[in-house]
């Protein structure tokens, strides 16, 4: 009977060990991903890690990518703190509010789909502490949030990646996080494209570059849509920057001679007002025209010009042969006969 | 005298509940009012931007018609259109969907009391045509 109760003892400590997991260790680590907007191929998605142990410091952290980051793909050398009231730190001042940075990391590097930051040995005592004045006294570095920059390799394309990060500690403890899968884009993005009466004004969405309608009449029938700005027309009524087909009646057409010679595609094309993409803009409202949007795409009842442009506005269409839909974004219009553009591309083929 | 107390407290709850609903109301759970004024006092055309397309418009009550002019480029085939009614009133079919405007077209407005109706019909045009 002793013996029957000491063997129950024994299986029951045994049982306790073998069910003992990771969460007993003393190095934890977490994730969010900050980036909200659709992953493009060379964009950048930005992830926080966060680590932490109470046995020994922190040595180093490494993100291992599903694809190949492209160039740019690393981790950053500083973590952010909040400035609670006004401090100076590494000589540049910052108010209560600020977000101040502060170097947790000794050297950072990537090598295909694995990038490593070796971290420092000890901080600013204010990181961890702040009603410890900056600069007063170094602490063992214990903690940190890095930021990771992922910048979409083209490979990824239309299908999916994920991280897998790890932490270690200087006790050769090690934690890791894996993400969720995050899908890629099918879509092709270009800012910043500035289109002029009388100059590049000829915009081709398979080069997602413009033309001078000189140059567009040595490529055959590539041009999508032209750019022309009159304020009015020739009876008076309003007319603005407006992009036309080459196939619209030449009534719509303010500017004469601007039809490339051969070009004939009959654009199906719609204006829209308050669709916003912050990724276009460049600032928010942090919503976004995503593959969806373009899935889901008719234009059956449109025209093949749209007149008026605003600031903000937007323009949906399709190519002619239905290869692309796009999304054409104006950033800015200027009345000497000038707009500026950004599109979002996507592949409809 | 529990059980009628009880009965006379059901019957009294029955006719206070059939007294709370002052007005029916039709299929689509709209109120019936008493308000026999039956006409549209305003009429937008948005486009695909949600812009008013209109350059100008005119309501005629005595002809029923609206005629509305559309500035220079508008593509009538994809614009959405919107009214406002006098008290009451609904307007049948439903406006705000995307339609055709480039033939004429013709919507009801009812009065409130179901009783009176007025078939408008709008013809739109556009500037330079």
């Amino acid at each position: 009977m002793k013996l029957l109760k000491y063997a129950m003892f024994s299986t029951i400590a045994l049982a306790c060990f073998a069910c003992s997991s990771d969460d007993e260790s003393g190095l934890k680590n977490d994730m969010i991903k900050k980036t909200t907007a659709p992953a493009i191929v060379g964009e950048k998605i930005e992830f926080a890690y966060a680590m932490g142990t109470t046995e020994g410091r922190l040595a180093k952290a490494e993100a291992t990518a599903s694809f190949a980051g492209a160039t740019g793909t690393d981790f950053e050398l500083y973590s952010w703190f909040t400035a609670r009231g006004d401090i100076s730190v590494n000589g540049v001042n910052y108010r209560g509010g600020d977000e101040v940075p502060l170097q947790t990391v000794k050297d950072a590097s990537t090598s295909g789909a694995t990038s490593v930051a070796n971290m420092m040995e000890t901080v600013d005592t204010h990181y961890f502490n702040p009603s410890v004045a900056v600069g007063t006294s170094q602490s063992e570095l214990i903690a940190a949030t890095l930021r990771y920059n992922y910048v979409v390799p083209a490979e990824a394309k239309g299908k999916s990646f994920h991280i897998t990060f790890t932490a270690t500690s200087t006790t050769g403890s090690k934690v890791t996080y894996e993400t969720p899968s995050y899908p890629v884009s099918k879509m092709d993005m270009k800012r910043l494209i500035e289109l002029e009466n009388g100059a590049a004004c000829c915009f081709s969405l398979e080069d997602m570059a413009a033309y001078t309608t000189a140059e567009a009449a040595s490529m055959g029938n590539k041009i999508d849509f032209i750019y022309n700005y009159q304020k009015k027309t020739d009876d008076g009524f309003d007319y603005g920057h407006s992009f036309v087909s080459p196939a619209t009646d030449p009534k719509f057409i303010a500017l004469s001679g601007i039809i490339p010679s051969g070009a004939s595609n009959d654009t199906p094309m719609e204006q829209r007002a308050q669709v916003h993409d912050a990724q276009l803009k460049g600032a928010n409202p942090a919503v976004y025209v995503d593959d969806v949007d373009f899935e889901t795409l008719d234009l059956s009842r449109a025209s093949n010009y749209v007149l008026n442009l605003k600031n903000d506005d937007g323009v949906f269409m399709k190519s002619a042969d239905g290869k692309y839909a796009a999304f054409v974004y104006v950033n800015r219009i200027d009345d000497s006969g000038k707009v500026t553009i950004s599109l979002k591309r996507y592949p409809l083929k | 005298m529990k059980s009628i107390y009880r009965i006379v407290m059901f019957l009294a709850v029955c006719l206070l509940s059939q007294g709370c609903n002052d007005y029916p109301v039709d299929d689509n759970d709209l109120l019936i009012t008493d308000s026999e004024e039956c006409y549209i006092s305003s009429f937008i055309l948005r486009g695909p931007d949600n812009r008013d397309v209109l350059a100008s418009y005119n309501i005629d009550d005595e002809a029923n018609t609206i005629t509305g002019v559309a500035k220079f480029g508008t593509n009538l085939k994809n614009v959405k259109p919107q009214c406002g009614v006098a008290k009451d009133c609904i307007v049948t079919p439903n406006m705000g969907e995307w339609t055709d405007f480039s033939q004429p077209r013709q919507y009801t407005v009812i009065s409130g009391n179901r009783k009176v109706k007025k078939t408008y019909t709008i013809t739109v045009t556009v500037q330079g045509e």
